[in-house]
């Protein structure tokens, strides 16, 4: 799986190379001219774009992506996070769009989504453990036994599983459940609360995996 | 208020009229004048044809019947206390009318055959009641006429002359400057509204140019602010993964994260407040509040029971208001954030959405202040979570829907009531 990455600001660039290259060969690209060449010379999966660039915006790039019929799946991260960029970067053609400061375990599942949807596997599973997830139809099973679980409860087990062997923030979680709306949900404890579930449920169907706790700022998804 | 052209006419036909009454007895006066000068002329024509031509073949015993058969032409002996040469205004007794009237009377010195007498010349003068009623019909048509005339020609012109004021005004009227567009005024013949059209012209050009800049500028901040705060959040997500962190350090990390969502959550609250400032959101569309109320309430529903919040709710489905719909979700979710966080555990927390607008109560033990609540960085407590722009977004969230809010503290509960009426109760910001 090969990632470009384009950014001007390489502390960040740099940041999100080492939290994905566990899983993605990340290339990176600082200037607007800089992307257009490595897109004229290799083929990517995935292109994350910034929209600040020096030398070009970065929707001006995206238009340049889709005239040349380059297949990748396009993720803008903007600092820009005005509806109206949002809507237009969609409307060019880009997949997904995430308004930085973003976590980077929301990053990293959001890559996820877009590479599956892609590879479109003969399988729509995503087994961990003694644990599927039908991804289609949202449906949890551990030893082919269906566990029920709230909207909120599933998101977060495939945020943790798609994270899997990652540290995640509790505030990472918090804003993956609530999207905006963690802005008004100063208090986390209700992040707490799901976790609590989600192991009481795993626990209940004799899960193999678990939820690591990494004192109480932390979760990770360990397979055994 | 009144318009300017009706103003002016206004003040125009009282000014006149004032006017037009004022010059009456003047009118009067001089008719008066004219008419005894027109007299004295001709009594001293007959003074002196009399003279010239009947006073020689006059004898003293003729005067009887002279006198008889020329009333207006007298002859009387001679009286020394009488002015004589002289026209003057004198009462006498009027056989035609019964009664007196004043005459034009000339007196002067004649002599028949050696002794001396006066001659009376004298022509009855128009009476003053005569006088006055042809001069109220003479002079209230012409300035019945003059008047119409000149109200009509005025308002005309007038209308006219003001044409491209007017132009201007519903030009700058209908001006956006969110749409940045300078409107184009066509030029005039008048100097003064060329004047205010250039003047005009370059004030929208300067604003729209500011406008511009502020919008590059919060743009720019944004920018320069999320970047900083990405590098900052990316670097506590990698250091999160260090499994050689100890507890103490892990709980240093994770101050870090409040402070970083803090930050972040400030930088969103000011960035969206100047934008609506700037009246950045324009699309209005017809939303269902009730749907929008139940979606917000969806995300909050869980910290209410772990509150054991006391939850009742009367939503009127038929609601649809004009508004945007990003927005209308802000001041809503900051509404319903702020009645959980500040409830008690096991309050209640009542909302009401109907034709007039929506209220929202909840429990809570001392009153805010009114007056200093909506605005901004006011901590109404010790929480240290909030930003202190919550309800300044709320208020000025209203405040582009042209709605109202008020905020009452009764029977140990907050209420907020946001009116849909565009005019402002008066009790606005007060209890």
């Amino acid at each position: 799986m090969k990632l470009l990455l384009v950014e001007d600001e390489r502390e960040l660039s740099h940041n999100i190379v080492q939290f994905l290259e566990a899983n993605y060969v990340c290339e990176q690209a600082f200037t607007f001219r800089e992307a257009l060449d490595k897109l004229k010379l290799y083929t990517y999966d995935c292109i994350l774009l910034d929209l600040g660039l020096p030398g070009g915006d970065g929707l001006q790039l995206l238009e340049e992506i889709k005239k040349s019929h380059i297949d990748s799946s396009i993720l803008i991260i903007s600092a820009r996070n005005a509806l109206e960029d949002k809507i237009q970067g969609l409307e060019l053609g880009a997949d997904d769009y995430l308004a930085k400061p973003f976590a980077l375990p929301e990053l990293s599942i959001r890559i996820h989504a877009q590479l599956r949807r892609r590879l479109a596997t003969t399988t729509n599973d995503l087994i961990s453990g003694n644990v599927t997830i039908n991804l289609l139809s949202k449906q949890v099973t551990i030893n082919k036994t269906p566990v029920l679980l709230t909207k909120s409860e599933y998101a977060l087990l495939l945020f943790l599983i798609g994270n899997k062997k990652r540290v995640v923030s509790k505030n990472a979680i918090a804003e993956h459940l609530s999207g905006d709306m963690a802005d008004m949900l100063d208090n986390q404890n209700f992040v707490y609360a799901h976790i609590k579930n989600v192991k009481a449920k795993l626990q209940d169907h004799q899960c193999d995996c678990t939820i690591k706790t990494i004192y109480g700022i932390g979760y990770q998804w360990i397979e055994e | 208020m009144k318009s300017l052209l009706s103003t002016y006419q206004r003040y125009f036909i009282l000014y006149t009229s004032l006017l037009l009454i004022g010059c009456a007895p003047l009118f009067y006066w001089v008719m008066e004048f004219c008419y005894a000068e027109d007299l004295d002329e001709l009594i001293e024509y007959r003074t002196h044809d009399f003279t010239q031509n009947q006073l020689t073949e006059l004898g003293k015993q003729d005067i009887s019947i002279w006198n008889k058969y020329n009333y207006d032409l007298q002859i009387i002996p001679h009286d020394t206390s009488i002015l004589v040469n002289e026209p003057q205004l004198i009462s006498f007794f009027n056989p035609a009318e019964g009664y007196e009237v004043g005459y034009r009377t000339l007196y002067t010195s004649i002599t028949i055959e050696n002794q001396p007498y006066l001659l009376l010349s004298r022509i009855a003068m128009v009476e003053p009641g005569d006088l006055l009623h042809t001069l109220l019909y003479e002079y209230g048509l012409i300035v019945l006429i003059f008047f119409l005339s000149i109200v009509l020609i005025q308002k005309l012109l007038a209308k006219k002359l003001w044409f491209p004021f007017y132009q201007t005004l519903n030009q700058i009227e209908h001006y956006n400057l969110e749409k940045g567009n300078v409107p184009v005024f066509k030029p005039t013949e008048t100097l003064e509204f060329n004047r205010l059209n250039k003047n005009l012209q370059h004030l929208i050009e300067n604003n729209l140019a500011v406008f511009k800049q502020q919008r590059v500028f919060i743009d720019n901040a944004s920018h320069e602010l999320q970047t900083p705060l990405a590098v900052f959040r990316s670097q506590l997500d990698l250091l999160l993964q260090d499994t050689d962190l100890t507890q103490k350090q892990m709980h240093l990390v994770q101050s870090l994260y409040n402070v970083s969502s803090r930050f972040n959550r400030l930088n969103k609250n000011l960035l969206l407040l100047a934008k609506i400032e700037n009246n950045q959101f324009q699309q209005f569309q017809q939303i269902n509040l009730a749907e929008l109320l139940a979606t917000q309430w969806s995300f909050f529903e869980e910290l209410a029971t772990e509150k054991e919040i006391q939850i009742t709710q009367t939503l009127d489905a038929t609601i649809n208001v004009k508004g945007i719909y990003f927005l209308l979700e802000s001041l809503f979710s900051n509404l319903l954030s702020n009645a959980i966080k500040y409830c008690p555990m096991k309050g209640s927390i009542h909302l009401n959405l109907d034709a007039t607008g929506v209220q929202l109560s909840n429990t809570g033990d001392t009153a805010l202040d009114p007056e200093r609540i909506f605005l901004r960085f006011n901590r109404a407590t010790e929480e240290k979570n909030g930003t202190g722009l919550g309800l300044a977004i709320v208020s000025e969230i209203v405040k582009l829907h042209q709605w109202s809010i008020q905020y009452t503290y009764t029977s140990n509960r907050h209420c907020f009531t946001i009116l849909f009426a565009k005019n402002k109760p008066e009790s606005l910001h007060k209890h």
